[in-house]
């Protein structure tokens, strides 16, 4: 028995079952000993899932790289990182020295193969100068920052890289079913009723996702690449290797189908919400169960400005990401526990000696 | 010849004068009520007997006034004697000084024929609305009308009065002194003609009989020393001691009617109307025969049930042998053995009797050393005045002399606790005692909740500072200023609204709410999380609704029994632990009693 469930661990592992409800992952539940698919709460046994897995949709998300050429770009150069082995290209003038990532000494290689030719690019609107603007702003807006960190930020080592960004198009159709019910209440003399109607209701539509991005570097955390959206998109344009004038870009080297997940992690969310919004009228609401697919879809390839750059505060090391059109800034600033405790304080103080005072004045 | 015809017709003259002046004599009046009383023939060609019932007050209908107008002839012809009601605003309202004035001016007025018979016998009542008073004036010969007969007049006329049923109470009053000329009572004195009509009366004055012994229980020659002895009890413990017999309870329950006469007969001492009154129910038989013991104001907790219930046992044997007298008087023994128990040394109460003061309104510098002078004392009531209001904790100042050889804290205590001074339930204040030239001999005390606040600590702090002004000032005045200055300071430090307690639960609730906003404003520092939705990328237009389905699938009926109306609000009656109330409305303990 342990065997077989050792393997059937291994299995889903290596094979990324899908939910065959939902195609969303499955997860392994030890304590249930079966594959459960947290997002429509179905839960199924080995077989169940290979059966459906035969019949099911693939979609190959490599194919569309066909229009993507694999060909080493013309007027770019390609660098590697020797200690963190990011993969670096630029243009043939602008030279690349170091790590945008690790800021170590880049090596160029020429004989890295040629990366993916982007489809697009949305080029870059903050300058360095803006930027250092802009990260003030930023400092001074968030709270228990430590004043000598505004007033002195040390931005070294600033990075402008174009970093890859897959851009998902999906249709998702199907249907949602919920239990909902009706509540009504009087009274008599002697008694209080409540008569509760109960409904199962299913919402059947579709829509259509366009541009999803979804981080495609390896170096970047995905989270971070997804606190920096929105892009606009009105300025993203066809790309040219000339715009990668003066900056670096990340070769791209994730898979499509890698990050498919969290984009249609994203659709199915919003779809969800979607179909909720058109079951009205109820005073409960309950999803029971979601019946999904992805149909018409879409990839592009595409590289947005980014900057990385960190800063050295007190010996400790604070990462920050800038969307290089919008200025959008994140990370995580220094926190400092006094200034967040003389606030708490000053406050508790200021309520206290309020309370006293009426209290006093009341007598 | 002529001179004899002479003789004959002067004493023939002298003759018919003789018989005709003695047929006068003895001819009796028989001339109509009406006629004798100037009645007129009215509009509505009724009679009316001129002016009895003179309501001006508007109390009245004019029909209600002439029904009793009625009533009071059927009163003329059975008692022979004449009765007015008159109700006023007020004599001085019409220029009289005095009730007797008024009642004088109308009954010898020409205009207004008062009076029955030769000796014009007449009972003149007077109401006077502003006062609130029902006064009494006799004329004439008539029997004295009974104490008894007019407390009951005047409480029946004070009870219609009160559900604004004047017409019922002008016919009360009526009766009650009807039947009492009816079964004529030689031997009660009315005590005073002119008793007040509303319910809460502050009587001190010793012209009220406290022994009311209208079955005549106790022998005549016992009955002074008896009222002497009730005169006594009142002065020693400030304790109004009332015995009262009687044949009937007016067709009221004992206890009530007992309550009830107390109330309307004004007995009490002081404001709370302290006092005890005992009422001896005699009858033809068991059933009939009665007694009770009612209690009011402090006398309620002087007198505890159980104290009550030992009088009547120890009480009976007596009064089943016959020996009524003896049964009062073991009756006037428990209950003085009860005050000695509870009131403090007599020679201390008995001091201050005298001069009884309201409590709320008492002086609270109280100098009986006559070491401040007035505008001192106003300054010092005026700040005390200030600190009961805020902080409700009274303050007392008390000078003396002479302290009777008790000692400071002794007779402070004494002089607080039984002069009613005291915030609250628990009675709480501060109070100082002053011996003049004698300015070691002297205390500061806390009493109730007060003494938490002002511990032994701070009343230490409070006397250094007191008696420091004193012996370098020498100035009671500013001493005693210094005094209530102190407190009041004191009281509005250590005074907080809160107890600790509270203030720190507040505290803590304001530490996590704060806390819990902190916890926010941190949060929003952070910039960087997992993106979950793509709704922004959805493309314009491209949502469909396919349909909605909605299928009923059952539904069910829950019901739940609605609560129970809570039963309609007590009446005010019985208080706490065996108070109960008169009609009146004031509070009364006691009650219960023996048939014997």
């Amino acid at each position: 028995m342990d065997e077989e469930m050792n393997e059937l661990k291994t299995d889903a592992v290596n094979l990324s079952y899908k939910c065959p409800n939902c195609a969303m992952p499955l997860r392994f539940d030890n304590e249930m000993k079966r594959f459960v698919c947290e997002y429509c709460d179905g839960s199924f046994l080995l077989h169940e899932i290979k059966d459906a897995a035969d019949g099911a949709e693939g979609y190959n998300w490599d194919a569309n790289k066909e229009e993507i050429k694999d060909e080493k770009l013309e007027g770019t150069v390609s660098y590697v990182c020797k200690f963190c082995g990011a993969e670096i290209v630029t243009d043939a003038i602008t030279t690349a020295t170091k790590c945008p990532y690790c800021s170590n000494v880049l090596l160029v290689t020429e004989s890295l193969t040629g990366m993916l030719r982007p489809n697009k690019i949305i080029p870059f609107e903050i300058n360095r100068d803006k930027l250092r603007e802009l990260f003030n702003d930023f400092a001074k807006s968030k709270a228990f920052v430590p004043k000598s960190f505004i007033n002195n930020p040390v931005l070294t080592d600033i990075m402008g890289v174009y970093e890859p960004f897959w851009l998902y198009d999906s249709g998702v159709s199907g249907s949602i079913s919920y239990n909902a019910t009706k509540v009504r209440s009087w009274s008599d003399s002697t008694y209080d009723y409540t008569e509760t109607k109960y409904y199962n209701v299913t919402v059947d539509g579709r829509l259509r996702y366009v541009n999803v991005p979804a981080d495609g570097s390896k170096r970047l955390d995905d989270n971070t690449m997804d606190s920096i959206e929105p892009f606009d998109y009105s300025k993203m344009i066809d790309f040219e290797p000339g715009y990668l004038s003066g900056y670096l870009a990340e070769r791209f080297d994730v898979s499509a189908d890698d990050n498919l997940e969290r984009s249609k992690l994203r659709m199915w969310n919003s779809t969800e919400a979607k179909f909720r919004g058109n079951v009205s009228g109820y005073n409960s609401v309950s999803k029971t169960s979601s019946n999904l697919r992805q149909y018409d879809r879409d990839v592009h390839y595409a590289l947005f400005p980014v900057y990385v750059f960190s800063i050295d505060y007190l010996g400790k090391k604070y990462d920050y990401a800038v969307n290089g059109q919008t200025g959008k800034i994140v990370g995580e600033l220094p926190f400092s526990k006094k200034l967040y405790r003389i606030w708490k304080w000053k406050r508790i103080g200021i309520v206290a000696a309020i309370i006293y005072a009426i209290g006093f004045l009341l007598g | 010849m002529k001179k004899l015809l002479r003789v004959f017709w002067m004493l023939l003259f002298m003759l018919v004068l003789l018989t005709s002046m003695a047929a006068a004599e003895e001819n009796e009046d028989t001339t109509p009520v009406e006629e004798k009383t100037k009645a007129s023939l009215s509009e509505d060609g009724n009679y009316y007997i001129f002016g009895r019932m003179i309501d001006l007050t508007e109390s009245m209908t004019a029909e209600e006034r002439m029904e009793v107008n009625h009533y009071i002839i059927q009163f003329i012809e059975s008692t022979e004697c004449d009765i007015t009601l008159y109700m006023i605003k007020s004599v001085e309202s019409f220029g009289y000084a005095s009730v007797d004035e008024f009642a004088d001016n109308y009954y010898y007025s020409e205009t207004y024929p008062y009076g029955y018979g030769e000796g014009g016998d007449c009972v003149f009542f007077v109401y006077e609305q502003e006062k609130n008073e029902l006064s009494m004036v006799y004329f004439g010969d008539i029997p004295r009308i009974s104490t008894w007969a007019v407390m009951k007049a005047k409480w029946y006329f004070n009870y219609y009065l009160r559900s604004n049923d004047a017409y019922d109470g002008a016919i009360g009053v009526i009766d009650r002194i009807w039947r009492d000329l009816e079964e004529y009572h030689p031997y009660t004195e009315p005590v005073s003609n002119k008793m007040s009509a509303t319910w809460f009366v502050p009587f001190h004055d010793e012209k009220i009989d406290r022994l009311l012994d209208f079955s005549r229980l106790i022998p005549d020659e016992d009955t002074d020393s008896v009222k002497a002895r009730l005169a006594e009890l009142r002065r020693k413990y400030g304790v109004d001691v009332i015995v009262l017999t009687a044949p009937d309870s007016d067709g009221l329950d004992a206890e009530a009617f007992n309550d009830d006469f107390y109330d309307y007969g004004g007995f009490g001492v002081g404001e709370e109307r302290t006092g005890i009154i005992l009422f001896v129910r005699m009858g033809p038989t068991s059933a009939d025969r009665f007694y009770t013991i009612s209690t009011c104001g402090y006398a309620i907790d002087y007198f505890e049930k159980d104290d009550i219930e030992h009088i009547y046992d120890e009480m009976l044997p007596d009064f089943r042998n016959g020996r009524y007298d003896r049964g009062i008087m073991l009756c006037l023994d428990l209950i003085e053995k009860q005050l000695k128990h509870v009131i403090e040394p007599e020679e201390f109460a008995g001091v201050l009797k005298e001069d009884i003061k309201k409590r709320p309104n008492a002086d609270r510098v109280v100098d009986l050393a006559d070491v401040l002078s007035d505008s001192q004392i106003d300054k010092l009531e005026t700040r005390i005045e200030k600190i009961r209001d805020k902080f409700h904790t009274d303050v007392l100042v008390l000078t003396a002399d002479d302290l009777d050889g008790y000692a400071p804290e002794d007779y402070l205590r004494y002089y607080y606790k039984y002069r009613g001074y005291g915030e609250g339930d628990t009675r709480s204040g501060v109070a100082i005692l002053i011996t003049k030239d004698r300015a070691d001999r002297g205390t500061i005390q806390a009493y109730g909740k007060a003494a938490k606040l002002f511990d032994e600590k701070a009343l230490n702090r409070l006397s250094s500072i007191v008696y420091g002004s004193l012996t370098s000032k020498r100035d009671y005045g500013s001493a005693m200023d210094t005094f209530v200055r102190k407190v009041g300071f004191f009281a509005q430090w250590k005074h907080f609204p809160m107890q600790t307690s509270t203030f720190v639960v507040f505290l803590v609730i304001v530490w996590l709410i704060v806390t819990t906003m902190a916890k926010v404003k941190k949060a929003s520092n952070k910039t960087i999380s997992r993106a979950l939705s793509a709704g922004q990328y959805v493309e314009p237009g491209s949502y469909v609704v396919n349909s909605v389905n909605e299928v009923f699938l059952n539904s069910k009926v829950t019901k739940q029994r609605r609560p129970e109306p809570s039963s309609s609000g007590g009446s005010s009656r019985g208080g706490g632990g065996g108070t109960h109330h008169s009609s009146s409305g004031t509070s009364h303990g006691g009650g219960g009693g023996r048939h014997f």
